[in-house]
């Protein structure tokens, strides 16, 4: 059964028609070609599928694509869109080497941009347990937890400036 | 610098200032390419049919329903290929009689996971949907778990001097390794494009070996090696779990010439658990005697590791590495180390970061500790009253091997200064006193890092380009920003004039890949022995422009280690926590300090969840328990501890760089030293014979029988 669904992607609206069963991160993947998305496991327990909806940390693996009807979603792709300057968490995660084969880092980088909204203070211990949903086999994880902590001191010191 | 590269390989220099690594740019944007990021229009998927026997006859395999499955192209089992077996191993120790092992199974089901067909669809779904209709027809047969099978597939044995020589202290230990997941990010996945026009094929799969798969493809598939063009893109992770071709991989290849088409596959995290190369899995005994003065007098051991249902490419290097590294850095004369791995109705189990080295340093430095217990010696300086001299370096082991380079003594040293060791031993004594669980422990261990051959091409353009190939390519280590550093620093020129070429086997020279800890040393070394041919012969007039390829062979360089591990136990739960870590590392001349930190935190973090958590765990009948990340724990960002560095550089004279590895150190000292950190804790509960992983459970019931006692 397929069934017709509207919805906006990094800012763009888009119109598909999709089976029912169609998981939001096949959506992603296969129908628009967003391949920055990853899965990692069966269970919804690794983390690189890791996308926003509505502004909201969101697993695209464990999410029916029907269920993002006529909301926002935004991925890895739509923070720095058609080549341009770095969003400053990219900048940071490259800077405390916060990546090493990059499978993982999408879901990372978006997690990082939903809790600058969330109730997590901006130190490694906070973080970290923030972190739980996002495994990291490469890095052994000090790279990533230094690069959010900054970035959720420099994102919201500038949250009543720039949008982020 | 233009956006696009022109193959998704070559890598130019940084697109975005201030990037760490070359690499960052597309991985940050998501725009890295991994195997299922391939884009293959027209691509039929590929679904295998599984084994879920341990062991059994195989008498039927009905495929009449999948094949007339809504979608389905094909549905091929072993009678479809006729007889195509695993390649031939690495021959390091002797393996006698006929291993060969089928790529699909014919007549026999040896493991769960065990691939028996191959569906052919439109859609993932559709094969999915297909692969569920076949029917296997098959009666049980017994199942040998591991360490069950008497016979030996290969062995090993080292001898020299007198082991049983009279001494006043001995030391046993069993200790066991259980089978873990090497657990990349990324599961396998493969596609092949075969071109009818020139029979021809591209394959694209995330190996660390790519010329070694392109070999074994063009084998299976009896082409020459020109016909096949394998392309290995962005890997996410690979720890020696994509080191070796997997049956799934030739089969991919296969298909797509049977169906004059490409193919791709798509493996599970639940397929990678089930059917991928496990890595460990061996039992261990020891003894190390001592005499009166705390001097080493022999050490003998009994190696037993599993190998599984069938021989991977490098199926016996965990064995040879264990048992030809197990003396350490401890001057022992007097050795009897014999080995042996068996098979097993399990999955293949092949290296995983540390090979073989984890279990040698695991086995040497417990007995250590538990020897310094027994006479009384503190372990620190029992350590040092048996070290190898740095003077006598080079040093030729009891067991043949050649240490090239070394300063035991001061990495010792360095760690326990930093650690702060007599007053870290005062406050264990007084937190003891007060009812804590408290436990410090070491490894000191030595890592020998790859040896034999690596290629570079090195090509300088009129206007000053420089482009670099190498035969070793990258699941994460940043290789090309690495290489592009040493040709820079060789050729006189900026980094941004560099551009790295890795992981195609049509465009890059043959190489031997990125596994035992060996690019930047024997890599690297190739890519200086170039840049230095290449500028003698611009510097005597020759005109741009210029290329050339160079062979550098290495003998094995030897880093080495000294993990310090304070760790606490909770009385009432059991449950482990590692409060402080340091860490001396000799990775000899280190290019990126950086990346070298980022392998040695990478490592770190395997082997504590080798340590604490990690373990695949089957039932009687073969059948994986730990089959899903529900079950199997790995580390996660609050199970890492703060780890402080300390860094000693002693040069390797064995290639053009002094470096040494650094990849798989974390693996190898820091499970010994949380080991004996626990050991050390729950010393006055009998010397309990802890074994990995040491979960709150396991230390639970330790302080629960002593309690009761």
């Amino acid at each position: 059964m397929t069934v017709s669904l509207q919805l906006q992607v990094n800012e763009r609206d888009v119109q598909l028609s999709v089976p029912a069963e169609t998981l939001l991160v096949d959506l992603l993947r296969d129908q628009l070609g967003l391949t920055g998305t990853h899965t990692g496991c069966d269970t919804a327990q690794c983390g690189p599928c890791t996308v926003l909806v509505g502004g909201r940390a969101v697993k695209s693996c464990n999410r029916l694509a029907l269920q993002c009807a006529g909301q926002a979603v935004r991925t890895i792709e739509g923070l720095a869109p058609d080549g341009g300057r770095w969003h400053i968490l990219q900048e940071l995660f490259s800077r405390h080497h916060a990546l090493q084969c990059g499978y993982c880092t999408p879901g990372f980088v978006m997690r990082a941009l939903a809790m600058v909204d969330e109730d997590v203070a901006a130190e490694p211990a906070a973080v970290r347990r923030s972190l739980s949903g996002n495994l990291c086999r490469c890095t052994g994880y000090e790279g990533i937890v230094n690069a959010v902590c900054e970035g959720l001191r420099i994102l919201r010191g500038a949250a009543a400036q720039a949008p982020k | 610098m233009s956006a696009v590269p022109a193959t998704p390989h070559l890598l130019p220099a940084n697109t975005s200032p201030g990037a760490l690594r070359r690499e960052d740019d597309a991985l940050l944007r998501g725009a890295g390419r991994y195997v299922q990021d391939v884009h293959l229009p027209g691509a039929l998927q590929l679904m295998f049919v599984r084994s879920e026997q341990a062991h059994a006859t195989l008498l039927r395999v009905d495929c009449a329903a999948a094949r007339a499955a809504s979608g389905v192209v094909a549905v091929f089992t072993a009678a479809d290929f006729g007889p195509v077996f695993m390649p031939a191993i690495n021959p390091l120790l002797d393996v006698p009689g006929d291993v060969r092992f089928p790529l699909l199974a014919s007549g026999e089901l040896c493991y769960v996971g065990q691939p028996v067909a191959l569906v052919l669809a439109h859609s993932r779904s559709a094969a999915q949907v297909a692969a569920a209709l076949v029917v296997l027809d098959t009666t049980p047969l017994p199942v040998a778990l591991d360490f069950a099978e008497t016979a030996a597939t290969t062995r090993v044995s080292f001898q020299c001097g007198t082991p049983a020589a009279p001494a006043a202290h001995r030391a046993r230990v069993q200790l066991r390794s259980p089978r873990v997941a090497a657990m990349a990010m990324e599961p396998r996945a493969c596609c092949a494009s075969w071109d009818a026009a020139n029979a021809a094929l591209t394959v694209w799969l995330g190996t660390q070996t790519p010329a070694r798969a392109q070999a074994d493809i063009a084998h299976a598939l009896n082409l020459t090696i020109e016909k096949v063009r394998v392309i290995s893109p962005d890997v996410g992770g690979a720890f020696g779990f994509k080191a070796s071709v997997y049956p799934e991989e030739l089969l991919v290849a296969l298909a797509a010439r049977l169906v004059q088409g490409s193919v791709r596959w798509q493996s599970s995290r639940s397929d990678d658990f089930v059917s991928g190369m496990h890595g460990r899995g061996s039992r261990m005994q020891g003894e190390l005697a001592l005499d009166e003065a705390g001097h080493f007098v022999s050490l003998q051991a009994r190696l037993h590791f599993t190998h599984g249902a069938w021989l991977p490419y490098s199926a016996v290097v965990p064995l040879r590495n264990a048992a030809r590294i197990l003396p350490g850095p401890y001057a022992l004369r007097n050795l009897d180390i014999p080995g042996h791995a068996s098979r097993s109705n399990l999955a293949p189990v092949n290296i995983y970061r540390g090979a073989g080295r984890p279990e040698a340093a695991l086995l040497m430095e417990t007995l250590v500790e538990q020897a310094a217990r027994q006479s009384g010696i503190d372990a620190v300086e029992l350590r040092r009253r048996n070290l190898v001299p740095a003077a006598s370096m080079p040093w030729r082991s009891g067991t043949g091997e050649t240490l090239d380079s070394g300063d035991y003594a001061q990495l010792l040293d360095r760690a326990c200064a930093r650690f702060g060791y007599a007053t870290e031993r005062a406050r264990q004594a007084q937190r003891e006193a007060a009812g804590e669980l408290v436990g410090i422990g070491l490894a000191l261990y030595v890592e020998p890092c790859g040896q034999g051959f690596e290629v570079a091409r090195v090509s300088m353009q009129p206007d000053g380009q420089v482009s670099l190939a190498s035969g070793a390519p990258a699941q994460g280590q940043g290789h090309a920003t690495t290489f592009a550093q040493i040709a820079a620093r060789e050729l006189g020129c900026a980094e941004s004039a560099v551009a790295v070429l890795l992981g195609d086997t049509a465009l890059c020279p043959p190489g031997v890949g990125a596994l035992a800890s060996r690019s930047t040393a024997i890599g690297g070394s190739a890519i200086v022995q170039a840049c230095r041919e290449l500028r003698s012969r611009v510097q005597a007039g020759e005109a741009l422009p210029v290329t050339v390829e160079a062979r550098f062979t290495a003998a094995e360089a030897w880093a080495a280690g000294c993990v310090i591990v304070r760790l606490r136990i909770d009385a009432q739960t059991g449950a482990p926590h590692i409060e402080r870590v340091v860490w001396a590392d000799d990775a000899g001349h280190i290019i990126n300090p950086t990346l070298a930190k980022g392998q040695l935190l990478g490592g770190a973090a395997q082997g504590l969840g080798q340590a604490l958590m990690e373990a695949l765990v089957h039932d009687d009948t073969g059948q994986l328990l730990t089959g899903s990340l529900m079950d199997y724990a790995v580390p996660r960002a609050h199970d890492m501890p703060a780890i402080e560095f300390e860094s000693i550089v002693t040069l390797s004279p064995n290639n053009l760089l002094g470096a040494k590895g650094v990849g798989e150190a974390g693996c190898i000292g820091v499970p010994a030293a949380i080991m004996n950190a626990a050991r050390d804790a729950l010393r006055h509960y009998g010397e309990p014979e802890l074994q990995l992983p040491l979960t709150a459970e396991q230390l639970w019931r330790v302080l629960r029988m002593k309690s009761q006692a």
